[in-house]
């Protein structure tokens, strides 16, 4: 009943606003009409056969005629509870007393709530506690800041620098490049990561098996280069340089050029036409970048994860065993940063300014000459370099299922083809034999393509239902531009773009479990459907907002039933956007795995499986999964691009 | 049958009123434009006619129905109001052919049958000639013929009142003289009430049965186009209607017995005859009462809890006086004394002929060959006047002319208001 209350307070209010008014009707009459031939007529008495009832009711009922405010206010509230009450229950989880974990322990308490979790994790009055106070909170504080910061930046350079002279110089390949810069964005986030684990690491510096140099090559290469800050940066800056790659080409491509042209005849130097108007036109761009890959890099598990390096999401993991109440605090902290980017996210769009950048008559300013050797050379640098960030992947994932043991590149130092193996594949039997831990091969695993349908399980119905209510706020905020409950709800379905993955995760995990559906597809369903609706509302806004009102208007002004103009009008005029608002939280949603791993049991679906299998030593079945992972995302965004014009690449521009 | 009815209906968003306190009652079978300059309230106040837009305050009637009544609660929505709306920009359906456009409404309608549809659809075709456009999509039509498919879509389900905003100023300017004699037909053989928001007077002059002139949100005048025209209320009305526009001088006198006596355009002595007899002194009363009630009123409603103070307040209308060297004239302010006029003349007042009793200088000519519009520096003032015939003026030309006619007005330059019409002569 919130709703109806809450419908009759806005209107109670409003009748008062009114009533005075229409008091002064009667007063004022038609004198500020003393100029005019017209004379005002007086207040003829209700006519009969309008409608009866008291004016409040009326107000009601005319409210709720409309079906975008009936709807806006169901979807408020619907988004409202399911994005803030999982955050709540983080904040009560971190003074709850956890039976078995260190505040029952110290504090004796088997039940009710303390804020022991909080003095302790800050606790720093013994050598001890000093320790603990740096492991625990401040260095994976520091390295998550680190590490995000460093990778927005390498993402912005390498990313702007690509995009750059994809638009504006004679580079050669370009649409090659181009679609394949988009690659690392397309496939898991941790594949780089496992990849450059992979080629880097050796016994004699990382510990465990050789990787492919090492073992190949016996190049060495120093710790600081295997594992910790600087590799986890490189692979979530080039993850996400896809990202700023399309939002920075994107401006590059459509800025009109007369505004340099303008610059430049008026003689103004280039570095200067550069920083003044150049850069400024693409500061949304990067800013929007920063936001996402800041918050995004922040809350990625995987990553930090293979190279070994102390983040608060890492450390979330590694405390909550029996510190489930600091650790909590570790994803509020996370949560705060994300409220912080939200908060950003709004001081930058809201400016006065406004980047217009719809091109004008001049279409394409004259292309930035590389040289004759230049525009080849680097060409060639970056069709090597695309290379290892695409193709190599998939050839080192296939490679290392065919390895008889992790490291053992023999085939290669001499061994020749027979020291390769299908087992880790085709094993169908025999399970006691080939260090295969009971498992049967990948072909013949039950485990693993229970996995699978359970990862599309979860996909399609996430995707269907974050595509279905981002589309309608997406729809209703549109309609309501000038509301303020409108740009809340808007907020509240956009909060979780910029919270990071792992302290939703978490979220859902303490509300699921006091819901008691932890380890169900019900709470993955859930959780990925908030997570992913501002994908989709983001998607149908910006779509709506182009569309003129008047198209539906002309279509009410003909009584044609709300359904009907949606069904026949709205959605054949936005099928694009509003297909590409169920794609991309699918695509995405087929590759995650920080968001859901907390949530169930890890055979569940296949991203959480990766962990599985990985604690079992079978990381020739890890290898396997990511394969036929990535192929899986290449051909499903194959098919998309087939059948309709909405991409993730191009879909993930969508600011 | 549908009379519309307007009562102190108000629009504002926080302090910016786009419409303040209008009232109008638009006839049955009018063809009435709403005019003004861009932001005066005009597309406004067409739309909370329709039901597109809620008036914070107000009542709207249409027929003998009550649209939108805001101390009653009652807020009929658009789709029950049976108005058709002609959009600026046409809001054609993008994913539909043209049949499909002007069906889609008819389908709506369970009295309407297949064949009875198809008929309909026929019937208003051929009424704007889309007769063979009806397979194609809106985006394979010229701007004209969408236009005219907009218009067919609107009358298919054969409204009583008929609303269009601006529909004319996205076509080119032989279309639009074309398009505007249709709307005048159309609106003959549809017997429908039409109301017609434009920016361009000369649109509303032409088309209008009577015109709506609004100004920042308040209603100037509502009058017939020649009435607009002959008698303006003051001089923003004088200014804004009119082509090329009224020449306004200022001028000092005072009036003995019935005539008034003049200095003007530098210091030339002149003699204004107000056609109607006018006491100037009384006339100052009368406006004095009016305005003193005015502001009453006014107080009253401030005075009242939830009143929101207008932000976009109503400033004296800064009317013009042409310069030679200055570009769109010098901007006048209001004066306090009593014996501070204005003279409006119309161009085709000025008379060009040897026995004229002004000298002047000819500062530019323009033939059309069915008129020549000059103008006329005399001092440091110009004057622009239009001649009919085929008229050669050299520039730099020396001429003599006359101010001929009734129709000079004479405004007070206290207040901008009309204070009489009639005819000027030197002293």
């Amino acid at each position: 009943m919130p709703a109806a209350s809450c419908a009759l307070i806005a209107s109670r209010k409003r009748r008062g606003k009114f009533s005075r008014a229409s008091s002064a009707f009667v007063n004022v009459g038609k004198v500020s009409m003393s100029l005019d031939t017209t004379v005002a007529p007086p207040l003829a008495p209700l006519p009969v056969g309008s409608p009866t009832g008291s004016p409040v009711l009326r107000r009601v009922t005319t409210y709720f005629s409309k079906p975008q405010n009936g709807l806006l206010l169901v979807l408020g509230i619907v988004v409202t509870i399911t994005t803030l009450a999982p955050l709540f229950s983080i904040l009560i989880d971190t003074i709850t007393v956890h039976p078995g974990s260190v505040d029952s322990e110290r504090t004796g308490l088997m039940s009710g709530y303390t804020i022991f979790n909080w003095s302790d994790l800050v606790d720093r009055s013994s050598f001890v506690k000093e320790r603990l106070f740096a492991q625990n909170f401040w260095n994976p504080t520091v390295n998550t800041v680190l590490m995000s910061a460093l990778s927005c930046l390498f993402a912005i350079v390498y990313g702007g620098f690509f995009a750059y002279l994809v638009t504006r110089t004679n580079l050669k390949f370009k649409k090659y490049l181009s679609a394949i810069f988009i690659f690392p964005y397309m496939m898991p986030q941790w594949t780089l990561a496992v990849v450059w684990q992979n080629l880097f690491k050796s016994s004699a510096v990382t510990g465990g098996s050789d990787g492919l140099l090492a073992a190949v090559f016996d190049v060495h290469a120093p710790a600081w280069f295997c594992q910790g800050l600087f590799p986890s940066f490189v692979v979530l800056g080039l993850h996400y340089s896809a990202f700023s790659y399309i939002l920075i080409g994107a401006i590059f491509r459509n800025m009109d050029a007369n505004l340099e042209e303008a610059a430049v005849i008026l003689n103004t130097a280039k570095w200067k036409v550069f920083s003044r108007i150049t850069l400024p036109m693409i500061t949304p761009a990067i800013m929007s970048t920063i936001l996402l890959v800041f918050s995004s890099s922040m809350g990625s598990y995987p990553v930090p994860h293979y190279l070994k390096f102390s983040t608060l999401t890492t450390r979330y993991v590694e405390m909550s065993v029996n510190r489930q109440g600091q650790a909590s605090i570790l994803a509020v902290e996370m949560m705060v940063f994300g409220i912080i980017m939200l908060v950003a996210n709004q001081l930058t769009t809201s400016g006065r300014k406004s980047y217009t950048t719809v091109t004008g008559k001049s279409g394409q300013t004259q292309e930035v000459n590389l040289g004759a050797i230049g525009k080849w050379l680097i060409a060639s640098v970056f069709v090597v370099l695309t290379l290892f960030t695409s193709l190599y992947p998939m050839f080192s994932f296939a490679l290392e299922t065919f390895l008889p043991n992790p490291g053992d590149y023999s085939f290669l130092t001499g061994g020749g083809f027979e020291s390769l193996t299908t087992k880790w594949w085709i094993t169908s039997e025999n399970l006691s034999e080939n260090g295969m831990y009971g498992q049967l091969g990948v072909l013949y695993n039950s485990t693993i393509w229970k996995g699978f349908a359970g990862q599309f399980w979860v996909a399609a119905m996430s995707a269907l239902a974050a595509g279905t209510i981002g589309t309608l706020v997406g729809y209703c905020v549109a309609k309501n531009r000038r509301s303020r409950w409108a740009n809340f709800v808007n907020n509240m379905a956009f909060l979780p773009y910029l919270m990071p993955s792992l302290a939703v995760g978490v979220a859902f995990f303490i509300f699921g479990s006091s819901m008691g559906i932890f380890n169900t597809f019900l709470l993955l369903i859930i959780a990925g459907t908030i997570k992913y609706i501002p994908f989709a509302s983001r998607a149908s806004l910006n779509s709506m907002l182009q569309l003129s009102n008047e198209i539906e208007e002309s279509a009410i002004i003909q009584d044609i039933p709300w359904w009907k103009r949606m069904l026949r009008i709205i959605v054949p005029i936005q099928k694009s956007s509003i297909i590409s608002g169920y794609m991309l939280p699918f695509m995405t949603a087929l590759r995650e795995m920080t968001l859901f791993m907390l949530l169930c049991s890890q055979t569940k679906i296949i991203t959480t499986e990766l962990n599985y299998f990985d604690e079992m030593g079978l990381y020739a079945f890890s290898s396997a999964i990511n394969l036929m992972l990535i192929i899986t995302i290449l051909i499903c965004n194959a098919v998309v691009n087939k059948l309709t014009d909405a991409s993730l690449d191009k879909g993930i521009g969508g600011n | 049958m549908p009379q519309i009815t307007l009562t102190n209906v108000t629009k504002r968003w926080k302090g910016f009123y786009g419409v303040d306190d209008l009232s109008m009652v638009i006839d049955d079978n009018a063809f009435v434009t709403l005019l003004g300059p861009s932001g005066c309230g005009k597309t406004t106040t067409l739309r909370m006619i329709a039901g597109l837009e809620t008036p914070t305050s107000g009542r709207i009637t249409i027929g003998d129905e009550v649209m939108f009544d805001s101390a009653a609660g009652i807020d009929v929505p658009p789709n029950r109001r049976h108005v058709g709306f002609l959009f600026q920009n046409y809001a054609l359906w993008p994913n539909m052919t043209v049949y499909q456009n002007i069906a889609f409404g008819l389908e709506n309608d369970k009295t309407y049958t297949k064949e009875m549809i198809k008929a309909r659809v026929d019937e208003v075709a051929d009424i704007v000639k889309i007769g063979s456009f009806l397979k194609r999509y809106p985006s394979e039509l010229s701007g004209g013929q969408q236009q005219r498919v907009a218009i067919a879509r609107t009358l298919a389900p054969k409204p009583a009142v008929l609303f269009m905003d601006e529909p004319l100023s996205n076509l080119d300017a032989k279309l639009r003289l074309e398009m505007r004699s249709e709307l005048q037909r159309l609106h003959i053989d549809t017997g429908a009430t039409f109301v017609y928001v434009t920016h361009d007077q000369m649109e509303a002059m032409t088309l209008a049965t009577r015109i709506c002139l609004m100004d920042n949100g308040v209603l100037q005048q509502y009058d017939a186009p020649l009435g607009v025209y002959h008698h303006p209320v003051n001089l923003f009305s004088a200014d804004f209607v009119g082509n090329p526009a009224i020449n306004f001088c200022n001028a000092t006198g005072t009036q003995q017995g019935r005539e008034v006596s003049l200095k003007m355009l530098g210091d030339k002595a002149m003699q204004f005859t107000p056609s109607d007899e006018v006491q100037i002194a009384k006339w100052y009363l009368t406006q004095a009462t009016a305005d003193a009630t005015t502001a009453e009123t006014s107080a009253t409603r401030k005075a009242l809890k939830g009143y929101v103070e207008k932000e976009n307040k109503e400033s004296n209308f800064k009317y013009r006086v042409a310069r030679s060297g200055e570009l769109g004239g010098t901007p006048q302010e209001f004066s306090d004394s009593e014996n501070d006029f204005v003279i409006g003349v119309r161009p085709e007042f000025v008379e060009i002929r040897d026995t004229g009793a002004f000298e002047a200088e000819i500062y530019s000519s323009m033939p059309t060959g069915m008129e020549t519009t000059v103008k006329l520096q005399i001092g440091e003032f110009l004057i622009t006047g239009v001649i009919f015939g085929p008229a050669i003026y050299t520039i730099g030309q020396r001429v003599r002319f006359d101010i001929d006619g009734d129709g000079i007005m004479l405004f007070s330059r206290k207040n901008g208001r009309l204070i009489a019409t009639g005819s000027l002569r030197a002293a």
